[in-house]
């Protein structure tokens, strides 16, 4: 089996509205590993959660990709998702790539009970009937740890709270073992406690069932603590990227310095102002000229910052950085 | 990293002109054709209903007698209007004749067409021309461009000083029950409590009585119908659409942050209800009370066709109609309204649409 | 806590026994059938110049009390006092003129400013209902107050939908600020923010502490922003502080387990600050039926019987106060030492856990 399961190169998407054309994704090139997981960080209209719907073509319009490809490698075959057929693709989503929205309930269909939801992917998928479909539908409530699974399985959204439904989803994500999951923002919406659950679950089903992720965040700690490599998003393009425990350790990039700075740990206690990274996200319409950090960046060096777009190159073993001067500033 | 003043942050998005609600509301609605023609329609019926007199009738625009300058045509909206020296100099509504006659130096000038909504045109009450044809006669000629009625009332004229009653039920109409239902909702859906239940009811009752036979109570209730009150039934009547709709929307703006913040900073109910939520709720309110000016106008079609509408010799779209009851065979008193009443509340309910689509607030509000 | 001497340096703000309870209403006739008891017996004090900070997860109540302070909504019962005035019993008239002197700037950028309005008429409000001047002192105070934010004028003419999250932020800021106001109740300002703004606002509202002179109630459920900015930290739990303390006795020697659970449940980049991930089972219960005895004993891996049967009493060790059955038998055992009692309970919470098998998520 291959190592690599799914490539993303060069990919494109863009919006196109009546103020013109927004490339929410800017060429983005990013290498998942079976059985790996790989955290997307950025702050919010970097592009992350765009570059996720990508992959499954759940883009809507006006967003269009349109250009790159998406390369997912299942043990028979190789297909590009983004010129696949429709049918194909069907199959892939849900079949073989499992996705985990941000918001648990506005996410599961408030007028079916968890039950139905879970084995109506199963029954799109496999040639099942409608009782092995359920009882597959328990199978994965017991894996996702809900208590009372029988009961549980004739319940409705709304009769659950935020943790159990984001398992719920994790249970649709899982049903028909893919190789790999996206999950948007799984936690964000929900209690620290609860997340602490939700990750250590998902840290269990990796271990047991060998399942990719892609993680998809604003919260550098939960990748620190869950993921075995990342990428950070900036502007529409990947500004960095290494395993996780490179990365945290030895940040090239300014902006990822600057987000690692901003955070306010043990050692500010003595009431220092934070460091901060001055300015705001640009908007899309209005991306810098030359690198799209630059205008924020403390470590600017005219003119080439702001003439010349910078390209992800490696600049150690597995650790690539899109800037001009990330070896001096280093030193 | 240094720290650089915060500043920076606010002149970064300094560029683009500021839009309020409106103007980007109308800068998406500007994008639809429809909308737009629709809205075209209606302005030029409002440019027919202003100018109704200089359009068709047979009193002069503006005319030169005794060396002094009068607009007779004004007659036409308010009988008070037009100077009592024509009345005096017993012009007796016919002017062509009397004005050359009674003074050679006098000139006018005449509205478009030579026709008089109110009653029928004489033999040569304009030089050389008969009087109107009446009946099976009546049909659209050059004279009558959409024929006359069994009286030989011209209806040209008629559509067109009607339009004037067209607009004006709707708007007059619809403010009304607009500003009724605006309020008992506002009431009910800031305060809650006893305030909600009693507008609640109140609304519930006249909302299940039906909306016809209320106006005909109404109506047989009240001395002299005329258009003004029947447009103040129609208002009366139909507020309880709009006031369920601002009840909603106050329910839901109550619970807002912002109208907390107003209240941390000290504002009073008043205050908040009109200055902050109001505006606020206005939007959604607008479309059903374009939409009640439609209905508006097809509730007084119906009233007038029916018969219980305002009596002769007042032209509106209906009573023509009304006219055709009793005369289906001049099918020009059927076309020609009935063709006018369905192009005009199209165009309202086109409107209408179009603002709901320009206003919804799922396309305004995108979270960075 | 600082309230040793009351004489000497009397508290600001003064909460005691504060209870709110939304009453659930059903049938016919609305009926009350129960109560949501959001906030159920917390008290407090905050000196002059202090930040409190206040923090728990959904369903806690801080949100609430945070209101409950500014009377945006009507407490049930319980005191409050500012600078020595009951807030409670005002009539509206002088609370009016009191609210003046407390503000509130609310988690939600997108939700705390009108969209119709300019946010020349969002800031002038205050300053026209509270009669501050004519309109040339408005405009000049205005300006002052943006200024203070790290904004300039030009944002007076426009809409708030023109701004970004992070700029609404400082115009709500100024809006609380234009009154020059002396408490301010910061309810999450920060947590829908982006990191690198977050760190903006964070520095900005502690700079404006300084300066102003302002005393904070900061409510949040992010434990490392509240470590940063807060002097005493109170952790609350469906409806009641669990434990409160100075903030660097808090984060260095918990004793309760929920507060355990907390610190150690936020994922962190440093590998040093990573604590022993606790786990809790179940999820936060319902505000409307809070478990008998201890509120916490459904989820705490250390519970005993009298946990399940007994609300713990207050224990008050030189300001660090809480509740908790089992950490008090603990301290007594340790000779009153908070240190030792903190890393005792750490393990015996270390030891549930490694024995058991996964834990199950409960009702």
């Amino acid at each position: 089996m291959a190592a690599q399961l799914l490539e993303i190169k060069n990919l494109v998407t863009a919006f196109h509205t009546s103020e013109g054309r927004v490339p929410a994704v800017d060429g983005v090139s990013l290498s998942i590993k079976r059985g790996r997981t790989l955290g997307l960080v950025g702050e919010s209209g970097c592009g992350k959660s765009v570059t996720a719907m990508s992959i499954l073509r759940l883009v809507s319009s006006p967003g269009r990709i349109e250009s790159g490809s998406i390369t997912f490698t299942t043990e028979s075959e190789s297909i590009d998702l983004v010129t696949a057929a429709e049918k194909q693709l069907r199959k892939v989503r849900g079949g073989c790539i499992g996705m985990i929205f941000q918001e648990p309930m506005t996410s599961l269909n408030p007028v079916f009970t968890v039950g139905d939801q879970i084995a109506e992917v199963v029954q799109l998928h496999q040639k099942v009937s409608r009782a092995e479909a359920r009882s597959r539908a328990l199978e994965m409530l017991h894996l996702v740890r809900v208590a009372d699974p029988e009961q549980r399985l004739d319940a409705y959204p709304h009769q659950l709270s935020g943790g159990m439904r984001q398992r719920v989803m994790i249970a649709i994500a899982l049903a028909c073992e893919p190789d790999l999951i996206i999950a948007d923002e799984p936690t964000t919406a929900l209690d620290v406690t609860i997340q602490a659950q939700i990750l250590e679950l998902l840290e269990d089903l990796r271990s047991r069932l060998g399942t990719a992720t892609l993680l998809i965040t604003h919260d550098l700690g939960v990748v620190a603590e869950t993921c075995d490599d990342v990428a950070v998003m900036n502007a529409g393009r990947i500004v960095e990227q290494a395993p996780a425990v490179e990365l945290f350790s030895h940040p090239l990039h300014p902006y990822t310095k600057g987000l690692l700075q901003a955070r306010p740990n043990v050692d500010t206690r003595d009431r220092s102002p934070l460091a901060t990274i001055p300015g705001m996200v640009p908007a899309p319409q209005d991306f810098p000229s030359g690198c799209r950090f630059h205008p924020r960046c403390s470590y600017v060096r005219e003119p080439r910052c702001d003439a010349e777009p910078p390209t992800l190159r490696e600049v150690s073993s597995g650790h690539f950085v899109r800037c001009h001067f990330a070896e001096e500033i280093d030193s | 990293m240094s720290q650089e003043p915060m500043k920076v942050t606010a002149e970064i998005n300094a560029t683009n002109p500021s839009r309020g609600f409106w103007s980007d509301a109308w800068r998406r609605y500007r994008r639809r054709p429809i909308g737009m023609l629709a809205l075209g329609f209606v302005l030029f019926l409002t440019i027919v209903a202003l100018f109704a007199p200089a359009i068709a009738g047979t009193k002069p625009v503006i005319c030169s007698y005794k060396g002094k300058i009068y607009f007779p045509c004004l007659g036409y909206f308010n009988r008070s209007w037009e100077s009592p020296i024509f009345t005096k100099d017993k012009f007796r509504g016919t002017y062509p004749k009397n004005l050359k006659q009674k003074d050679p130096e006098s000139w006018a000038v005449w509205p478009l067409v030579f026709q008089d909504p109110y009653r029928r045109v004489r033999e040569n009450e304009w030089p050389g021309r008969r009087e109107n044809p009446s009946r099976d006669k009546g049909y659209p000629n050059r004279l009558n461009l959409f024929g006359t009625d069994q009286y030989g009332v011209d209806i040209f004229a008629k559509m067109v000083h009607g339009t004037t009653i067209a607009l004006l039920v709707g708007f007059v109409s619809m403010g009304l029950a607009g500003s009724i239902g605006v309020i008992v909702g506002a009431l009910g859906g800031y305060f809650g409590g006893w305030v909600d239940m009693i507008t609640s009811r109140l609304t519930e009752i006249v909302m299940c009585v039906p909306t016809l036979v209320l106006i005909l109570a109404l109506i047989a209730v009240v001395e002299k119908p005329t258009i003004w009150k029947t447009m103040a039934i129609i208002g009366a009547t139909g507020w309880t659409g709009i006031a369920r709709l601002t009840r909603a929307e106050f329910l839901r703006l109550r619970q807002t942050e912002f109208v907390m913040a107003a209240r941390a900073t000290g504002a009073g109910s008043l205050r908040i209800m009109f200055r902050h939520i109001l505006p606020n709720a206005l939007a959604p309110v607008l479309v059903p009370i374009t939409f009640g000016i439609a209905s508006a106008i097809l509730v007084e079609g119906s009233l007038s066709f029916l018969g219980f509408g305002p009596p002769p010799p007042t032209a509106s779209w209906g009573s023509v109609l009304n006219s055709a009851r009793s005369n289906l065979q001049l099918w020009w008193l059927v076309v020609f309204p009935g063709t006018g009443i369905f192009f005009t509340v199209l165009a309202y309910n086109l409107v209408g649409e179009g603002l709901q689509e320009a206003t919804d607030p799922r396309l305004r509000e995108a979270k960075k | 806590m600082s309230d040793q001497s009351p004489q000497a340096n009397p508290p600001l703000i003064r909460v005691k026994d504060l209870k709110t309870h939304f009453p659930i209403k059903k049938g016919l006739l609305r009926r009350q059938v129960g109560s949501v008891k959001a906030v159920d017996g917390v008290t407090f004090d905050i000196a002059r110049g202090e930040t409190l900070g206040l923090v728990g997860e959904s369903g806690c109540g801080k949100t609430t009390v945070g209101r409950s302070i500014l009377r945006l909504v009507e407490p049930t019962k319980g005191e409050v006092t500012f600078d020595g005035r009951a807030v409670r019993e005002e009539n509206t008239r002088d609370l009016r003129s009191l609210r003046r002197r407390m503000q509130i700037v609310f988690q939600d950028p997108y939700g705390s400013l009108n969209p119709r309005m300019k946010i020349r008429s969002i800031l002038e409000e205050g300053l026209i209902l509270h009669r501050m001047g004519d309109e040339r002192d408005r405009l000049e105070q205005m300006k002052q107050a943006l200024e203070r934010t790290g904004l300039s004028a030009t944002v007076l003419e426009r809409y708030p939908h023109e701004f970004s999250g992070g700029q609404r932020q400082r115009i709500a800021i100024a809006r609380s600020l234009v009154l020059k106001p002396e408490f301010l109740v910061l309810d999450e300002p920060v947590s829908a923010l982006d990191v690198s703004i977050q760190a903006q606002v964070i520095n900005l509202l502690e700079e404006l502490k300084q300066e102003l002179g302002l005393t904070y109630l900061f409510i949040s459920h992010d434990l490392s922003v509240v470590e940063y900015l807060a002097d005493n930290v109170a952790v609350m739990y469906l409806g009641q502080i669990v434990e409160s303390a100075e903030v660097n006795q808090l984060c260095q020697q918990p004793l309760h387990p929920y507060t355990l659970a907390l610190f150690s449940a936020v994922p962190s980049v440093e590998v040093k600050s990573r604590r022993q991930r606790i786990v809790l089972t179940g999820d936060v219960p319902s505000p409307s039926q809070p478990p008998v005895g201890c509120r916490f004993h459904p989820r705490c891996p250390l519970a005993e019987t009298v946990c399940r049967e007994v609300e713990p009493p207050q224990v008050d060790l030189a300001g660090h106060r809480f509740h908790c059955h089992v950490a008090s038998r603990e301290l007594e055992r340790c000779g009153g030492d908070v240190g030792k009692t903190s890393k005792a309970i750490q393990a015996a919470i270390t030891a549930v856990y490694s024995d058991s098998n996964e834990p199950y998520s409960a009702v």
